[in-house]
């Protein structure tokens, strides 16, 4: 006699933990539903590519322009360009994967009001893309480093974790997002706005030396600060500070766990909501 | 739960907040208003028990800011549901619009959590609860055969291997490799339906998915659905089709606003939610309308037609109010078909000043009965033959329905009329005639002896 799976319906009052292992049953779903963002992103394969090129490219000159000419902000010895690069890079990942991953759940009702499947997985699957563009944009820099004579150093294998702690960043935010979207309309208006003044409040285009020292350590609070300068160390070969990465993995934990609560949290009637 | 049960539902509710909180209602919808009730919530509370200490009264309403119940109220979707279903079995689930239908699936599926209650299920469950979910419309067929079925618990094993099928029951092997959106409409619906056909699994909840399409696809889809039946799973079926519940379904469950209302065997729950609905209509009198339907009145539930006019006219088709028991008239019934293919089927019933009955005359023998009519506006007329009906008042009662449908629904004294003697059949006879009818019949005599 087989046994047969017994799928038991009650109002929940219990919290049973994160439910990741529900997600590696449905990791199937998953990975269709990132190859379908995929497939309909480069359908047209030339153009998605071009496109996924473009966005960067297209921001690096144009601030390189004004903030490397113009206005010549100190980029700590190197030419501008790579050192506005080796941030702006991770940067669109990180905030490109927050707003899909932001969305999800909204761009995704008519999945949500007719199949059974964990939630999770949409701003897991959102985030499928973005790391397919942000391989693409890695490409240019790359070519890059060559352009600009940087000597590699055994710095850049931490490139890896850095990848790693910038993905789960991103999941954190973006389920954290993506159940605030659900429970409260107007976020979505709020989300690209914030994204924006986020970007100015981490070192990006400017290096962390221009605000004054004692006033640092507000920067090193956003988890972004310490993995912008994270990934200009293991590029340009600068030394790691391990305690910038250490605050911004322990926010990176954090922020992931809270978002994955919340979600949960909300999941039980988002049918209902969305 | 008992080994031969595939489900038990015990006591299952949901409640909605309806109005301007939809949805649990607890929180605000908007970020905005939940960050100032957080600044107005706490002022007012200490505004109102500051007042309440000067004015020394018990009595201060609190307007709770959290439920505020005056700008939204509650709907039981579902109340108290329970049922078991064993293995194997076909349920059918009836009821109106706004039943509870929907929710119930929904529950079951796991979509939403229901406010009370409990349900278990035993097997792999399955659910079909709208067509084409997941499609995408720049994806191809093919592509769109396997995300589909990713979405609806296939594996890319099962799809691999059923994908032939899948093609072969949609009829699109020429499409496969073009994007969804330049497929009609039809052949979409007829793609998603042959993926949710393949699903297999050991508990399967459908919902209504049946109504889509033209009469041949829906005639493959309930083969299909026999096939499905055949093969032992337990089904949940909800459905308008009464006719396919009846032939597919062991028992039926009918509900109402919510509630069970009756569950039992197919036909007897059939039989009592038709008559439930018909009751709706008897009370329909148009007396003061003379003859004019009011379109008011929704008539077209369930059929794929609507009555526009029906009145009483003579032989050069003018409106009459009465007729000459020896001409006779015809009922003219104007009607509109607004589903293509519709094969309406009307009876007319006759009935005597006191309401007795007369007879019924079903419109077999109109040419165009059981034919399909395509969308457009009609005119069918039904002849009361001269000298059939004896002098008096008479009413007129039309039942309107499709062939081949289980629904029907009858309107009572639609058409009143007098008919008149014009003494043409009486000869010199003054006397009186009694009795509703006074057929002209054939009477002849003849000799059979010239003898004595």
């Amino acid at each position: 006699m087989s046994v047969s799976k017994i799928t038991i319906i009650q109002t929940e009052k219990k919290w049973y933990g994160l439910g990741l292992n529900k997600i590696w049953q449905y990791r199937e779903l998953l990975y269709f539903l990132v190859w379908r963002d995929i497939k309909i992103r480069y359908k047209q394969a030339f153009l998605g590519v071009i496109w996924a090129f473009m966005q960067p490219f297209t921001k690096m000159v144009v601030f390189s322009v004004i903030f490397g000419n113009l206005i010549k902000i100190n980029s700590e010895g190197f030419p501008y360009p790579i050192f506005l690069y080796a941030g702006l890079l991770p940067w669109e990942f990180f905030s490109n994967a927050i707003m899909r991953s932001g969305d999800s759940i909204l761009s995704n009702v008519n999945l949500i009001t007719k199949v059974n499947f964990p939630r999770l997985i949409l701003p897991i699957a959102s985030i499928g893309t973005v790391f397919i563009d942000f391989t693409i944009s890695f490409v240019l820099l790359v070519g890059m480093i060559f352009y600009f004579h940087i000597a590699l150093t055994n710095c850049f294998i931490m490139i890896g974790p850095l990848i790693l702690i910038t993905i789960l960043l991103s999941l954190g935010v973006g389920i954290l997002f993506s159940a605030l979207n659900t429970e409260y309309r107007d976020f979505r208006y709020i989300l690209p706005f914030l994204v924006q003044i986020w970007m100015y409040l981490t070192p990006v285009i400017y290096p962390v030396t221009i605000i004054p020292k004692n006033w640092q350590w507000i920067v090193y609070l956003n988890p972004m600060a310490g993995i912008i300068n994270g990934y200009r160390s293991a590029i340009l070969g600068k030394s790691v500070d391990w305690f910038q990465l250490g605050i911004s993995l322990s926010v990176a934990t954090s922020l992931f766990i809270v978002g994955v609560v919340l979600f949960k949290r909300i999941e039980k009637y988002m049918a209902d909501i969305v | 739960m008992k080994d031969n049960i595939a489900i038990r539902v015990e006591g299952l509710s949901k409640l909605y907040r309806i109005g301007q909180y939809v949805g649990t209602g607890i929180q605000y919808k908007t970020l905005r208003e939940t960050l100032a009730s957080l600044v107005y919530v706490p002022i007012y509370r200490i505004k109102t028990s500051f007042k309440s200490l000067l004015k020394n009264s018990s009595e201060t309403l609190v307007k709770n800011f959290d439920t505020d119940k005056s700008t939204s109220s509650f709907i039981w979707a579902l109340r108290d549901v329970s049922f078991e279903v064993k293995k194997g079995e076909i349920i059918g689930i009836i009821g109106e619009n706004g039943a509870g239908k929907s929710t119930l699936l929904k529950i079951l599926t796991g979509i939403t959590k229901p406010t009370e209650g409990y349900a278990e299920l035993k097997g792999r469950v399955g659910s079909l609860l709208e067509v084409g979910t997941g499609f995408h419309p720049e994806l191809t067929g093919r592509e769109n055969i396997y995300l589909s079925g990713a979405i609806l618990g296939m594996s890319k094993k099962e799809i691999d291997r059923r994908f032939k099928e899948i093609v072969e029951f949609a009829g699109i092997e020429k499409f496969l490799d073009t994007p969804l959106k330049r497929y009609s409409s039809g052949m979409a619906v007829r793609l998603g339906f042959a993926v949710a056909a393949h699903l297999e699994p050991e508990i399967l909840l459908v919902d209504e998915v049946l109504t889509v399409g033209d009469i041949e696809f829906q005639r493959k889809c309930l083969g299909k659905m026999g096939e499905v039946v055949k093969s032992g799973r337990t089904i949940l079926f909800v459905s308008h089709n009464l006719w396919a519940v009846r032939n597919l379904c062991d028992r039926v469950i009918l509900l109402q606003r919510g509630k069970i209302i009756k569950i039992g065997r197919s036909d007897e729950v059939i039989k009592y939610y038709i008559e439930l609905n018909s009751q709706k209509f008897e009370n329909y009198k148009s007396d003061n309308l003379t003859g004019n339907i009011n379109n008011q009145t929704d008539m077209t539930l369930g059929l794929g037609y609507r009555i526009l006019n029906i009145r009483l006219i003579d032989l050069k088709r003018e409106k009459i109010q009465n007729f000459f028991i020896s001409e006779g008239a015809f009922v003219e019934i104007t009607f509109q078909v607004i589903n293509n293919g519709t094969k309406p089927r009307f009876s007319l019933g006759l009935f005597g000043p006191h309401g007795e009955k007369i007879f019924g005359s079903l419109n077999n023998t109109d040419d165009l009965y059981a034919e399909p009519l395509k969308q457009g506006i009609y005119k069918t007329t039904c002849r009361i033959p001269g000298n059939l009906l004896n002098e008096g008042k008479f009413s007129i009662s039309l039942t309107c329905g499709e062939v081949g449908k289980f629904e029907s629904y009858r309107y009572d004294n639609i058409l009143s009329f007098d008919c008149i003697d014009d003494g043409l059949l009486r000869g010199d006879y003054c006397g009186e005639f009694s009795g509703l009818i006074r057929p002209k019949l054939e009477w002849h005599t003849h000799c059979i002896s010239n003898e004595n």
